[in-house]
């Protein structure tokens, strides 16, 4: 069923209640404007996201701040290495009830519009693949009982680069239920400044809900609307496929993007498109969701990572090589200033 | 609203066809270029190859050449052909440029409006001048440089003509000059090129041998003495002749001086019979058994005839020797040539200037009244001189006669060691016989 094109009222609309969430994660997040930009594209494109970043950075505010500005169930997990599947999913637990004593599920955190999974990467494998199934299926199973997840489902999970040991890092293949993977970066001291002037520790930063369920279900759908020009979709075709190992801009990789990366590298694409008030997704939306979308994506080969290639490195060679039209032009012709 | 969308609609797909035709017209040049390259190394090969063989016609050539290149022309244009690219690629590739946001293809589908038209937009491909051009003047450069480069021709070279030496060329000048003014009878004339072809029948690499050279110069020398007497012979048989005329019109002359005259006119017509150049036909046959005795008999009319016929067959024989500055005919009577006549209007004496005067420059006499004899002795200068600028030793006149010796002079024989020049009182009794050079060196010794 093709969906209705966008119109310029939707863009409009949208472009209202989306700044209007960018100004509340402002208030909540000091000088981190691209991870809010960012974090607002992944819940618009419906995907869950991966923070990387130093501890103390703002990932846990950054999560609370979303929740009540968009007014959603928000829960947050502090994975450990004894954390059970259980503990995350729910438990059945034995209960006396009118019909007897009976099993009755006791949902866990993940039933919740957004989840906070802080240090993913400390539980155990057992545990990651529940939340992983959760996040894909958007539903858990237990004892053979299916109990679907609230929606809309967002999970912002967190790691830290340092303190690796004892910790379990992510599968490829759990890494790919991720739509973004962002870096969380050191804030500069200009923005330090302000964080040291308007916050207090204890003291939780006021943030006022800007944006109702309905709201972002409607935003939600308007995403789904903005249009997807063919040239763009070859255009994401082409970049994923040029990150398959063997082609000729993969060099240093030794897996390449799925195509959840093409699905995702479009939904992103018009999230991005619909954030900028556009009626249909482009290359530059692209371009500038591609980072975000395959750094988790890709596996460089040992070579690669001896010559300290990393994923953005690679990233940035093939958004800059991937022309937007894949016909080379003529040797006669040379590209003139515009 | 309405209408600027379409003007915008309009606009940008006047743009895209515009970029669509560069783009392909770069791809046409592209393949054109390529497929030159190779046409210019061929002809190149191809014209060397020709020169090298001395089989290069210019003007198929360069018609083959242009033909190649216009069928390149055409492959080129059907290179182009499959290379076409669609409408929305290029399209793809304008927004793309323009950072326009994929607009265009999203207009295209009906989706949002077409960007607002931009004024004065180029379009984001511009030529390679620089590359173009060198490919096509290093096409251009190899052509003309397998056209112009100097190549030796391994065709054999044309047989080397070797002329026969210059006395032989003078010599048969001089004879095709006598054949054509029928100057000489054609049987002296052949018998002298008889011999001039005996020394040509040696190869032609021998004639400038040395003794071919020397034999070549003999017979020069022979032919020229020949036609100096033959010239000589004919000038004394003319005076004689002339001389008769006269004498039988009226002039008068002693028997003695008519004898002499009538002999005269006998040796020159013996002298030329006998000689190896013989006078024309004519003159052949009139002095044939000329008899001195009947010389006497012949009336005026007769004997001016025969001048005439003389001095036709000198006339002939000047003309046709009158390009022939080796022979010296100086010490013949001038006039022969049309330029000299010199003669008025009714052809009688000199010229006396005026518009309607003769042809040539009148006769320079010395004397202080001319002839009228027509005796053709010593009046005239040897050739025009500027008396204004005559040098010494040029010479002014020839005069036929005895020299004139003063006998007084003559002291008899010298004895050995008898002063050959007594000195008179107060003439200087040395002579420096001395060079230059060596007075000088006496100057040093003596110094």
């Amino acid at each position: 069923m093709s969906l209705q094109s966008l119109t310029d009222a939707d863009a409009a609309a949208a472009a209202t209640h989306i700044n209007q969430l960018r100004q509340a994660m402002r208030q909540v997040l000091f000088g981190q404007d691209d991870l809010i930009e960012n974090v607002i594209t992944g819940l618009l494109a419906r995907g869950h996201i991966l923070l990387e970043g130093l501890p103390g950075l703002g990932k846990t505010e950054l999560v609370k701040g979303l929740s009540k500005a968009l007014g959603l169930e928000a829960k947050r997990v502090q994975f450990t290495p004894d954390l059970l599947p259980g503990d995350i999913t729910g438990n059945p637990m034995l209960q006396e009830t009118d019909a007897g004593r009976r099993f009755v599920f006791q949902p866990g955190p993940l039933f919740a519009n957004l989840v906070l999974a802080d240090e993913i990467n400390r539980a155990s494998p057992k545990t990651q693949s529940a939340l992983l199934e959760a996040m894909q299926e958007r539903r858990v199973t237990v004892m053979g009982e299916t109990h679907p997840l609230p929606n809309p489902f967002f999970v912002l999970a967190t790691q830290n680069p340092i303190e690796l040991e004892g910790t379990y890092p992510l599968p490829e293949a759990q890494l790919d239920r991720f739509l973004f993977k962002l870096d969380v970066r050191a804030n500069d001291a200009e923005t330090l400044e302000k964080i040291v002037l308007h916050r207090e520790i204890g003291v939780e930063p006021e943030c006022h809900q800007v944006l109702s369920q309905t709201e972002l279900g409607q935003l939600l759908d308007f995403v789904r609307r903005v249009f997807m020009p063919v040239p763009v979709a070859n255009f994401i075709a082409r970049l994923v496929h040029s990150t398959q190992p063997g082609q000729p801009l993969a060099e240093g990789l030794q897996y390449g993007a799925s195509p959840r990366a093409a699905l995702a590298l479009a939904a992103a694409a018009k999230a991005r498109a619909l954030i900028g008030s556009r009626l249909n997704a482009s290359y530059e939306d692209v371009r500038e969701v591609a980072p975000a979308v395959l750094r988790h994506r890709l596996l460089l080969d040992y070579r690669a990572k001896l010559e300290g290639l990393t994923p953005d490195l690679v990233i940035a060679r093939l958004i800059e090589q991937v022309p937007a039209q894949n016909a080379p032009l003529p040797t006669s012709l040379k590209a003139a200033k515009i | 609203m309405a209408s600027q969308q379409q003007a915008d609609e309009r606009f940008w797909r006047q743009t895209v066809h515009r970029f669509s035709r560069r783009i392909h017209f770069g791809w046409w040049l592209d393949a054109f270029l390529n497929l030159t390259i190779p046409i210019a190394l061929l002809a190149t090969g191809v014209i060397l190859a020709l020169r090298w063989s001395a089989a290069l016609p210019i003007r198929p050539t360069l018609a083959t050449l242009a033909a190649t290149t216009l069928l390149a022309a055409l492959a080129a244009l059907w290179r182009m052909q499959q290379r076409r690219e669609p409408l929305t690629a290029t399209q793809v590739r304008l927004e793309d440029a323009f950072h326009l946001r994929t607009r265009l293809s999203a207009a295209a589908a009906g989706v949002g409006d077409w960007p607002p038209a931009r004024a004065d937009l180029r379009l984001p491909v511009a030529f390679r001048p620089n590359r173009s051009l060198a490919m096509a003047l290093f096409c251009v450069a190899m052509v003309v440089a397998a056209l112009r480069v100097p190549i030796s021709s391994t065709a054999p070279a044309p047989p080397r003509l070797i002329e026969p030496p210059t006395a032989l060329q003078e010599v048969q000048n001089w004879l095709d000059n006598l054949k054509k003014e029928q100057a000489a009878s054609e049987t002296s004339v052949e018998e002298i090129e008889q011999k001039m072809a005996e020394l040509l029948q040696r190869p032609a690499q021998n004639w400038y041998e040395h003794a071919s050279l020397e034999a070549a110069d003999h017979l020069r020398e022979l032919t020229a003495q020949d036609l100096q007497q033959f010239a000589q012979n004919l000038a004394d048989a003319e005076r004689a002749a002339n001389a008769l005329a006269a004498a039988a019109a009226g002039a008068g002359l002693p028997q003695a001086a008519n004898d002499a005259l009538s002999q005269q006119l006998q040796q020159a017509a013996q002298a030329m019979h006998s000689g190896s150049l013989q006078p024309n036909s004519d003159l052949a046959e009139a002095l044939k058994g000329l008899d001195p005795d009947q010389l006497a008999g012949l009336s005026p009319e007769q004997l001016k005839e025969l001048s005439n016929q003389i001095g036709q067959n000198a006339q002939a024989l000047q003309e046709a020797l009158k390009n022939s500055p080796s022979l010296d005919f100086s010490h013949l009577p001038e006039g022969r040539s049309k330029d000299s006549e010199g003669e008025g209007k009714d052809g009688k004496g000199p010229g006396r200037g005026g518009i309607d005067r003769g042809p040539g420059t009148a006769p320079v006499t010395l004397d202080a009244q001319a002839t009228e004899l027509n005796s053709q002795q010593g009046e005239m200068l040897k050739r025009p001189l500027d008396l204004q600028r005559i040098a010494t030793g040029d010479a002014l006149s020839i005069t036929d006669g005895a020299a004139k010796i003063d006998p007084t002079t003559y002291q008899g024989t010298q004895q050995s060691g008898a002063a050959a020049s007594p000195g008179d009182g107060g003439s200087a009794v040395w002579q420096n016989t001395l060079l230059p050079a060596e007075r000088e060196t006496l100057k040093r010794f003596f110094k």
